[in-house]
């Protein structure tokens, strides 16, 4: 009898244990993702736009500049609080073949400002640039062209940016100081007036180092972006 | 079989020696170079002679921008010798010896002050007792106050602002976010009284930043 308890003590204990696993597990939603599965006008409600006059929609399934005229897509993850250190990554799609990617992820988003002070990734030369008080900054020599349907991640430690092209790491860049110290992982789109709208599919984003196997880039050998 | 070791061990020899050539044709450079551009995505700000074709396309080199000011600092991370002596001959770049680790010669001192100054780069601690590596330090550290501080919204120098300027003749508001970017970076402001020069405060403050690891080269 006091075995048969014992044991069930333990069941209840083993299922408890697991019971509050599962919900850490669950309540864990880095890395988070986006196929973009519904056509809008927006991103939908898990994304804060923080564009100039341009911004974000979802046509065909994909991430897109919302206008015909000139001007910065900006839009960042808002359902889930990231670390400093980040990744965003997101296939990449020239949407017509004359058609340059002057678009890419974005990392250290900030909640305020049009444009928002940001890191982002230029894939049709793999630049990379802040946009700090809406001016643009290079931050070191470009790291190698996209082509369309490439998977395009760019990652920051510290002050390092590190860009990924397919899951295999074309090289870094470092902002000395690190102009911007926090934000969230993101999108972002440079349109100019009679081109067709470069896009993005599959995004994800999510904190870096956290997951073992992680890189400080934050890479897995299987090219998927840690939590 | 003596003939074949010759011949392995000449070979070997020759294979070293382009290894040590290619090496020494291709080496880490600094530089503090002018910003060009606008800050418009079309004519974003860029080091100057970076991507205009002067350096060969291809070659990997990190910029710091100071902040809102108009200087570079660029680790050029295998430039070619030939490209070396394109850029270090501009008038308008100082160019830093590869050998980061010799001390300044009291020329290297005059000049580096001189250049360093003129774009706001508190330079006049600079002596010959100092390596380039630890004059580089403090620049670095310098420019990562000011980029944060630049990432706050704020530029400190312009209109009346040197670097002889006292901490107290500052706007309240850049008092702020100057004691904001250095706790930032995990500086001690408490050496910075309204006494003190902007040109002091920079260099106290840069001088408490940890080694930065930019490319290969730890500075």
């Amino acid at each position: 009898m006091q075995t048969r308890e014992r044991g069930g003590r333990i069941f209840g204990f083993i299922t408890a244990v697991l019971a509050v696993m599962c919900s850490v597990f669950l309540l864990a939603a880095l890395p988070a993702s986006d196929n973009f599965p519904t056509n809008g006008a927006t991103l939908g409600a898990n994304w804060t736009d923080q564009s100039t006059a341009s911004q974000f929609k979802v046509a065909s399934f994909q991430a897109t500049h919302n206008l015909a005229s000139s001007g910065d897509a900006i839009a960042y993850w808002n359902a889930d609080a990231f670390n400093g250190d980040h990744y965003s990554q997101a296939d990449v799609f020239t949407n017509g073949a004359a058609d340059p990617l002057n678009c890419g992820p974005a990392v250290r988003v900030q909640s305020s400002g049009h444009p928002a002070n940001l890191y982002l990734l230029r894939t049709s030369d793999g630049g990379v640039f802040k946009i700090v008080t809406a001016s643009y900054t290079q931050i070191g020599s470009s790291l190698g062209a996209f082509a369309n349907g490439d998977t395009a991640q760019l990652s920051i430690t510290g002050s390092v940016l590190t860009v990924s092209k397919n899951g295999s790491s074309l090289g870094s860049v470092t902002d000395g100081g690190a102009s911007i110290s926090g934000g969230s992982a993101g999108l972002w789109d440079y349109n100019t007036t009679g081109s067709t709208n470069s896009a993005f599919d599959n995004w994800s984003g999510g904190n870096v180092g956290a997951a073992a196997g992680c890189t400080t880039h934050g890479m897995l050998s299987s090219g998927v972006g840690c939590n | 079989m003596k003939r074949q070791r010759l011949l392995s061990v000449a070979l070997s020899v020759l294979f070293l020696l382009g290894v040590a050539a290619q090496v020494a044709a291709q080496s880490v450079r600094v530089y503090l170079v002018p910003k060009t551009g606008t800050g418009a995505y079309t004519d974003p700000f860029r080091a100057k002679y970076f991507y205009d074709g002067t350096v060969t396309p291809g070659t990997h080199f990190d910029t710091l921008d100071y902040g809102n000011e108009a200087i570079f600092l660029v680790v050029a991370r295998d430039i070619s010798s030939s490209d070396d002596a394109i850029v270090s001959a501009q008038t308008d770049v100082l160019s830093i010896p590869a050998n980061l680790d010799n001390n300044l010669s009291g020329l290297a001192v005059t000049t580096v002050k001189t250049k360093a100054e003129a774009v706001n780069l508190s330079a006049d601690w600079v002596t010959t007792s100092l390596t380039w590596r630890q004059v580089l330090h403090t620049f670095i550290g310098e420019i990562a106050i000011m980029q944060r501080l630049q990432g706050l919204g704020f530029r400190l120098f312009g209109g009346a602002v040197t670097l002889d300027t006292t901490f107290s003749a500052l706007g309240q508001n850049v008092k702020n976010a100057l004691l904001s970017a250095a706790a930032s970076l995990g500086y001690d402001t408490s050496s910075i009284k309204n006494s003190t020069t902007i040109r002091a405060a920079l260099k106290a403050l840069a001088d408490q930043s940890a080694p930065f690891l930019i490319g290969d080269v730890t500075f």
